[in-house]
């Protein structure tokens, strides 16, 4: 008996600091929501994205709640398409770039050395170009859509994991049941992988909600300058495109405001999350 | 007869700030199955050096730069990283003395047991639930569910060290290497452990190495003491020599500055004054000489080496002088 009320209340101490966050609860909700918006699109979705169904440049209306954009397409199943792809982006950018941060850092910091000296020189210098321009050039060089944006920002946003990662494996690395692990003959990719790296994880899990956040951001500001996904394809960023107009900008509010919000709404859910993570690893919150 | 494990005219040396310093000089070790062996020394004499040197476990700025290691007949320095791990764990396991950092604390006690019995051994999903149950038992730990089950913040301080030792039994190993297995802990605690890992080593057939600096502990477990000072071997000697007869200067001053409680009004405690000597690989003769209380001007300048004397190894010159004279 003793032992169920135990295990009951260690599963519970995560979760309860984690709730008790009152914005991180509503984040929660909002990125549901979003995420069953984006899952079932298709069925949500009054018209398809790409099609003309209107008349140009309507105002919200009860056949176009949102109203219709330049050459007629409503506005609305944009913004769910559009939502689908920005949180498509902010997943996958986060994978690739977490993978290889989490492997380059654990190897420079495990190994340590020439290995970590060149590692980090490496990392040093993908993190001191200037983020946008390096972006913007790679996005000039390989044909731009939604694959190779994915893939420029995911091998772009690695060296904040990196270096994160490297300096939680140089103290782990010191810590006696590293060394026990060494004494106990198990091989060192095992001990890398199995024994390190699960002790670093809360981190990790941390960082890669902020990276997340900006990769949404910066799918936002490439398509926004044209680089990103290309039209017809509706994302959050090439739908503000609109807003270079000063007409737009100031009569035509439905055509930005609903991705603008969208995009801040995002953004700001993944943000809080990540803080509310935060708290509940800390266990110097557990006993408040 | 061939040892189980030998060591032979060790140096280990670290690199710091470019420097070579020679951390651990001519250590001669041997150890044969079933017997303890205990490494006395204070700290930074080079006890858990000289341990880690025979592992293979040095930092990249240390490495050993003559001698032989031999274990079972074989020179681990000539083995692979990946033959060491197969030695490592399962023919000669280490316990350190602080049982909680020396757990991961992310994973249950079955996960850290299971680990180490999936590394070593091929056993069945049955025979590996049997054995954990085993080894819990032979480091008397009951109420198996519930400890398995539990991270190791959540056990006492008595617990870790069982667990620690329960994972270090896992493989049956021939040599133990017990790191101050018990500094960590209070003393009835610590009583409990020792007997435990007495009565595990007779169980097992076990040789220990015992690495402390409690006399009291070397009295009750070791069949033969090692005396370290300043990375040398000082005196070599079965127990009752080290503590009825003791031939080196410096063991002799150590065991006088023991406390004693049946004594205490009668027997004055005499520290050993000075401090260990920094750099002290850059002394040419004896290293105890600056604290020695029979000091000569020989000491200093001739190159002291283990010499036999009855049916001790000692390194002073003038210890069968000491013996006899006095």
């Amino acid at each position: 008996m003793e032992a169920l009320i135990q295990k009951k209340s260690q599963k519970r101490t995560h979760t309860f600091v984690f709730w008790k966050h009152k914005l991180a609860f509503a984040s929660v909700i909002l990125l549901i929501i979003f995420v069953v918006t984006a899952l079932f699109g298709n069925m949500i979705s009054p018209y398809a994205p790409n099609t003309i169904t209107g008349s140009f440049s309507a105002p919200p209306s009860v056949q176009h709640w949102l109203g219709t954009d330049q050459i007629g397409r409503d506005v609305l199943s944009r913004l769910i398409y559009g939502i689908k792809i920005s949180l498509l982006v902010g997943v996958s950018v986060t994978v690739i770039s977490s993978i290889i941060g989490i492997v380059i850092g654990l190897v420079a910091g495990f190994f340590g050395g020439k290995i970590d000296a060149a590692l980090m020189g490496l990392t040093d210098m993908v993190m001191s170009f200037p983020y946008i321009l390096l972006v913007l050039v790679a996005a000039a060089i390989f044909k731009p859509g939604l694959l190779s944006i994915i893939l420029i920002l995911g091998f772009v946003d690695w060296p904040g994991i990196a270096r994160l990662v490297r300096g939680s494996v140089l103290s782990l690395r010191e810590t006696n049941f590293i060394k026990a692990d060494q004494l106990a003959g198990l091989p060192k990719t095992y001990i890398l992988f199995s024994e390190i790296l699960p002790n670093a994880i809360a981190p990790i899990l941390i960082y890669a909600t902020s990276v997340m956040a900006y990769s949404i951001l910066d799918e936002a500001a490439l398509s926004f300058l044209g680089m990103g996904i290309q039209p017809p394809t509706a994302s959050l960023g090439n739908m503000l495109n609109g807003a270079e107009n000063l007409t737009i900008l100031t009569e035509r509010l439905w055509l930005w405001l609903p991705p603008g919000i969208v995009i801040i709404l995002l953004v700001l859910a993944i943000n809080f999350i990540g803080d509310a993570l935060r708290d509940s690893f800390d266990p110097n919150n557990h006993y408040k | 007869m061939e040892h189980l494990l030998q060591i032979d005219h060790l140096d280990t040396t670290y690199t710091v700030h470019s420097e070579e310093r020679i951390l651990v000089h001519d250590v001669c070790l041997h150890l044969d199955k079933g017997e303890t062996l205990c490494l006395v020394g204070e700290s930074g004499s080079g006890k858990s050096l000289t341990m880690l040197s025979v592992l293979g476990l040095l930092k990249n700025n240390g490495r050993i730069t003559s001698g032989s290691i031999r274990f079972e007949n074989q020179e681990l320095q000539n083995l692979s990283d990946r033959e060491l791990d197969k030695i490592r764990g399962s023919k000669i396991s280490m316990i350190f003395q602080d049982a909680l950092t020396s757990l991961n604390p992310v994973f249950t006690v079955r996960n850290q047991i299971e680990e180490i019995i999936d590394a070593h051994l091929n056993l069945s999903r049955k025979a590996k639930k049997k054995k954990v149950i085993d080894l819990l038992n032979q480091v008397g730990l009951s109420d198996h569910e519930l400890i398995l089950k539990k991270y190791p913040h959540e056990l006492s301080g008595g617990q870790r060290q069982r667990v620690l030792i329960a994972i270090a039994l896992a493989c049956h190993p021939k040599v133990l290497i017990a790191d101050e297995p018990t500094t960590a802990l209070d003393v009835t605690i610590q009583a409990e452990i020792m007997n435990l890992l007495d009565q595990l080593k007779r169980e097992l057939n076990m040789a220990l190495i015992l690495i402390t600096h409690d006399m009291g502990l070397v009295a009750q477990m070791a069949d033969r003491v090692a005396v370290m000072y300043a990375g040398e071997i000082i005196e070599e000697a079965n127990v009752n020599d080290i503590f009825l007869r003791p031939k080196h200067p410096y063991t002799k001053a150590l065991l006088q500055s023991i406390p004693d409680i049946e004594h205490s009004k009668a027997k004055k405690i005499e520290p050993i004054k000075g401090r260990v000597p920094e750099n002290y690989d850059q002394i040419k003769g004896c290293r105890f000489a600056d604290r020695c209380a029979f000091r000569q001007p020989a000491c200093t300048q001739n190159v002291q080496s283990l010499k036999k004397l009855q049916e001790s190894q000692v390194r002073c010159q003038f210890a069968e002088q000491l013996l006899n004279g006095e």
